[in-house]
């Protein structure tokens, strides 16, 4: 626990310089805006932006993209309040009784309640990934090569699985990501790999290329081809927030943190099921249940504290393992990269300064949205008037020239726009995108291992299943990817029989 | 025509695809053979388990036809438990059964951002980011239904002046040059 505080202290120097001040200050303000915009989402906006960190310091460049996170999660719930249409997945529990709240003309009050009960899930999820994840990374730490290419492939697996409803869709969209990652000079023998003698791919597919193609391209495409419209009338922001016995929340706080905290290290969750999660257990627990769906102030801070509690215990698979458990996560992973820093146990130890400082961004900046969320409410609201037929375009630009500054190279802008096709496609045939991503940066992580642990054992395959750790995480991946696979089954046989029934 | 008509040909696609792949791979010596080979196998396999199931849903002698597919942004109407039942319930029959509907707006929609996405892509190598982008954006707002001379001027001159600051002024990045400004000398 020392060590711990110690390396918090390191890492405070580097946090409080007023770029990173000001790279948060950003990062919360553009992520709040980038919420409050239906069709958006925290990974569009950290996608389209991790360009722009390049020529940041690492610590500043994590600070943004902490602030971005955080922001956005607490952004989706001004239209979900106001419009009755969240700005994001995880604003969806909070139309619930938000919308209703500011029909009674509460709108200020639910937007202040959202506001800090976001703050306070965000710096709970901070405190449980600065306090969990090094004591998880050095157990990681203890990992041979052949328990990395099982923990890989796990993570993997899981992600692939449980994020279709076809596994077969998921699993071969985490091959596109593994191809993908295979492309150029193999840096162990110096074999060429599908790089088909184009210059361009010889180095290898940028993680940023993809990432931007992937989560930016086609959002903007849906933004310009089924623009969102609003079902109901815009509410006022009015009403008054004095006298509101905040104390009463806490129990609300202290059940919805830890709802979104275990959520969120569970892989393929999200803030979208934290959120119904903490909602429905608040109802459930409340005796006085017909209150909910009618504006209740308890439905607003149950899934705002749970959605935003999620964001930084998602990181802490992510940073220990290598293994992100969301595709917010890997997009994060994939700026770490960007930035030098190889995620796994190995960062708490070799870049401890940035890696804390960063987790300490994470908490800073649930701070500085209570802030920003407080003083400039007006502003924030005012985004929602912003015609979405000029965002499509803005976007596109956006993505292409971050995507040029990384090597000031036209065919990534080209490749990147491919991506962003395929990954339109992708959607629109029920393939997730979030397994290509995650495999991309654990492919090469279970391709290194791999030859590794070969190596050593004189290419004996036998050795991959040595040991207890291998077998526990070859039983886990048999469990994550088996069990659903089955549940999927019998639901289709339940079906079948329900139809078969009804004489269809 | 079927979603599940588009997945399977997608699917067989990919098996060709993945095919070509795996023969490339066979060519890589040692070790870096070995992952190519094996994602390659799989990719076949997998997509030629995707290409069954849709041939399976298509010889499906009814589909139960689930949601509007033209709604994909994050949208809720109704009450709190009309949603929550939405969201928890499992989706009617398989959705690779649904027939595809482009309605005409959208199909107008795609084209534009078609276009304005392939002149931001050639313009910016000859025009330079910023012209481009000057005249993609209000062009592309313009073309998707927004018609206030305004609000288009304001919004462009906003989003370029931000492009400026950020790019040129705070993060200083090797922009090519703008056209504009090298016909006047600049």
């Amino acid at each position: 626990m020392a060590t711990i505080f110690q390396h918090m202290l390191d890492a405070l120097p580097l946090l409080f310089t007023w770029q990173a001040i000001l790279a948060m200050m950003g990062g919360t303000a553009i992520g709040i805006g980038v919420g409050a915009l239906p069709g958006l989402s925290a990974t569009m906006g950290i996608a389209v932006l991790v360009p722009l960190t390049f020529t940041m310091q690492p610590v500043t460049a994590l600070g943004m993209i902490a602030g971005i996170y955080n922001g956005a999660m607490y952004g989706g719930s001004i239209p979900a309040i106001l419009l009755r249409i969240p700005g994001t997945p995880a604003g969806i529990a909070t139309v619930f009784d938000g919308y209703p709240m500011a029909q009674k003309g509460q709108a200020k009050l639910a937007l202040r309640i959202s506001l800090v009960s976001s703050s306070i899930g965000s710096a709970a999820s901070a405190v449980a990934l600065l306090m969990l994840a090094p004591p998880l990374s050095l157990i990681a730490l203890k990992f041979s090569p052949a328990n990395y290419f099982w923990l890989a492939l796990f993570g993997l697996m899981t992600i692939a699985v449980l994020l279709s409803n076809n596994p077969v869709k998921g699993l071969l969209s985490a091959c596109l990501g593994l191809a993908v990652g295979m492309v150029g000079i193999d840096m162990m023998t110096g074999v060429e790999r599908f790089a088909f003698d184009e210059l361009g791919l010889l180095s290898g597919v940028n993680i940023i290329v993809m990432l931007t193609g992937l989560y930016a391209i086609p959002p903007a495409i849906d933004l310009a081809l089924n623009p969102p419209k609003p079902e109901a009338e815009m509410q006022e922001l009015s009403g008054e927030t004095v006298g509101f016995r905040w104390s009463g929340l806490i129990p609300v706080w202290a059940k919805a943190a830890v709802i979104g905290v275990v959520t969120g290290i569970i892989p393929a969750l999200g803030g979208n099921i934290a959120a119904l999660f903490a909602w429905n257990e608040q109802r459930r627990g409340d005796p006085d249940k017909d209150k909910y769906g009618k504006g209740a102030p308890e439905g607003i801070a149950a899934p705002e504290c749970a959605n935003n509690a999620d964001t930084a215990a998602t990181l802490i698979p992510a940073l220990t393992l290598g293994i992100p458990g969301s595709s917010v996560a890997a997009i994060i992973l994939g700026a770490l990269l960007v930035h030098g820093l190889v995620p796994g146990p190995q960062l708490f130890r070799d870049k401890a300064d940035i890696t804390y400082g960063f987790m300490l961004s994470m908490l800073v900046t649930s701070g500085m949205m209570l802030i920003m969320g407080a003083v400039g409410a007006r502003i924030f609201v005012n985004v929602l008037k912003m015609p979405t037929q000029l965002l499509a375009g803005m976007i596109l630009t956006l993505a292409m020239i971050g995507v040029y500054a990384i090597h000031n190279s036209m065919f990534e802008v080209w490749l990147m726009i491919g991506f962003g096709l395929v990954g339109y496609a992708m959607e629109k045939l029920d393939i997730p995108t979030a397994p290509a991503v995650l495999a991309m940066i654990l492919g090469p992580i279970a391709e290194e291992n791999l030859r590794r642990a070969l190596l050593i054992s004189g290419d004996s395959f036998l050795a991959l299943v040595a040991g207890p750790i291998s077998i526990l995480l070859i039983v886990l991946i048999l469990g994550s990817t088996g069990v659903p696979l089955l549940r999927k089954y019998l639901a289709r046989q339940k079906r079948r029989q329900a139809l078969a029934q009804r004489g269809v | 025509m079927k979603k599940a008509a588009i997945e399977c040909g997608v699917a067989v696609g990919i098996v060709v695809l993945s095919g070509v792949g795996l023969v490339e791979a066979w060519g890589y010596r040692g070790g870096s053979g070995l992952m190519p080979r094996a994602v390659m196998a799989g990719t076949m396999g997998l997509a030629a388990i995707w290409a069954i199931q849709s041939v399976r849903v298509l010889r499906a002698p009814r589909a139960v036809v689930a949601q509007d597919e033209t709604l994909s942004a994050p949208q809720v109407a109704g009450s709190a438990s009309d949603l929550a039942a939405s969201l928890a319930a499992e989706p009617e029959g398989d959705p690779a059964a649904k027939p595809i509907y482009i309605p005409p707006e959208q199909r107008r929609a795609g084209l534009v951002v078609a276009a304005g996405g392939l002149f931001l892509l050639i313009g910016m190598s000859i025009l330079g980011f910023f012209t481009t982008a000057a005249i993609a954006v209000p062009a592309m707002a313009w073309g998707l239904g927004y018609r206030r001379p305004l609000g288009l001027l304001l919004g462009t001159a906003c989003f370029i002046v931000l492009l400026l600051l950020v790019f040129r002024a705070l993060l200083a990045l090797p922009l090519p040059p703008e056209a504009i400004f090298t016909l006047f000398g600049g």
